[in-house]
């Protein structure tokens, strides 16, 4: 979808302290073969008080104050997370603590970690049919904690670290960004690997999950390297639809702002399929330095930009993002 | 006393099937079968991830008509070790 007056109005995030990944390994907590194999070395760890919807909280209200809005000001409020089992309602949760008016909604996005990039799609469809458009508030965030999730052993490839992130998006022109275009592609053979229950998993003591068991046992159903060819396909896919919407050659693409998926995986998944090389992602000077943030690596990594001052007037950004289902989300943005 | 496989290329192991599970790694990995005898950890030295090791497991089952779990997967770092899990799997002696 091309969009011609949406723009990034507002961004707040929030990074709880990097644990290091040589602590978890020397702790055995974090095997030394994958840490080797994947150069991620540290990770962001919430306190255990902490849940998903306050971290969300405090990243929305960053957000709010840098596009110089209130929660009154907003016509919906969005909230996504690939790992919250700790709140039954967060988006109304977040709603409720930024100020939100009643009359307007709340929904929450259940898309995993393609879900940030997702709500922006949806964000922007919603402004174009809200009379005098408005803003739409962004809010992500993710705590990988046991009894439920182990964040150095549940899945492979990954450390899955804490994190929020809060995007508001206006359709009056502003702050950081203009959103061109946006492009989804979905694989939903995958979605057997996040069938389950896990109040079933519990009680069975098939916790923490294994996620890593799940894929493996699908990579072989659906045949190892078939799916690696049709993963390379979507991302691939999601990206050309976005940049030809978005009338952007990929030569042109400034930055491209993916997952912080490991080394032994981001290479013929992300870096071949979409034609860059690591100067063009934020990998060696951030997001191997936080590991996957579920929904904030993408928030993350453009702010890391904004702050660095690393981003120009007219720089267009690929935002690529890769879901449980699976999905993949791209959007492109213009900097301001 | 050495082995052999259907290309004719010889190893000095004479364990049953040996020649033929190096034969089915240098296919998938595209390398010779000289050098599949030759590595100590296809992870460290070819950077091979899990879902090679995946599809290895897969062509290992349809060519020896066993069932070999992806709980194995760790133990898959070499040619002797991938030979051990498969022998294991389908009875081929002791698999040494």
């Amino acid at each position: 979808m091309r969009y011609g007056d949406v723009y990034l109005a507002g961004i707040g995030t929030y990074l709880p302290p990097v644990a290091s990944a040589d602590d978890a390994v020397a702790a055995g907590r974090y095997s030394a073969d994958e840490h080797r194999r994947n150069g991620i070395t540290g990770t962001p760890v919430a306190a255990a008080a902490e849940t998903p919807p306050e971290m969300a909280v405090t990243a929305s209200k960053k957000a709010l104050a840098a596009a110089g809005l209130r929660g009154a000001d907003l016509e919906l409020v969005l909230f996504g997370s690939q790992w919250d089992p700790q709140h039954g309602v967060p988006a109304a949760y977040v709603h409720h603590a930024v100020g939100g008016r009643p009359d307007v909604g709340t929904l929450e996005v259940r898309q995993g970690c393609s879900g940030a990039v997702t709500m922006l799609d949806l964000a922007a469809r919603h402004l174009r049919t809200t009379p005098g458009g408005g803003a739409v508030l962004i809010s992500t965030a993710d705590r990988f904690c046991l009894p439920s999730w182990d964040r150095y052993s549940s899945d492979e490839g990954y450390i899955w670290g804490d994190a929020a992130s809060a995007l508001v998006v206006t359709s009056e022109p502003a702050g950081i960004a203009r959103l061109v275009a946006t492009a989804t592609h979905s694989f939903s053979a995958a979605e057997e690997v996040c069938r389950g229950s896990i109040l079933l998993d519990a009680e069975r003591g098939n916790l923490p999950l294994l996620m890593r068991g799940h894929k493996q046992r699908f990579y072989k159903k659906f045949g190892p390297l078939s799916f690696r060819r049709e993963f390379q396909h979507a991302v691939r896919d999601t990206a050309t639809r976005a940049l030809a919407e978005a009338g952007t050659g990929a030569g042109e693409v400034a930055w491209a702002l993916v997952p912080n998926m490991g080394l032994q995986w981001r290479g013929w998944a992300l870096l071949e399929p979409l034609g860059v090389d690591e100067t063009r992602t934020t990998w060696t000077d951030h997001g191997r330095h936080i590991g996957h943030t579920g929904l904030a690596d993408q928030a993350l990594a453009l702010e890391f930009l904004l702050n660095r001052g690393a981003l120009q007037g007219g720089d267009r950004v690929l935002l690529l993002a890769v879901g449980i289902g699976l999905t993949f989300s791209a959007a492109v943005l213009e900097i301001v | 006393m050495s082995g052999s496989n259907g290309t004719g290329t010889r190893t000095t192991d004479d364990r049953p099937h040996y020649a033929e599970v190096r034969d089915v790694i240098a296919e998938l990995l595209a390398i010779t079968p000289q050098r599949v005898e030759e590595i100590k950890s296809f992870s460290e030295e070819l950077g091979t991830d899990s879902i090679v090791m995946i599809e290895l497991l897969v062509r290992l089952e349809r060519r020896f008509g066993v069932d070999v779990s992806e709980d194995n997967l760790p133990k898959l770092v070499s040619l002797d070790a991938v030979y051990a899990v498969t022998a294991e799997r389908a009875g081929w002696g002791n698999g040494r």
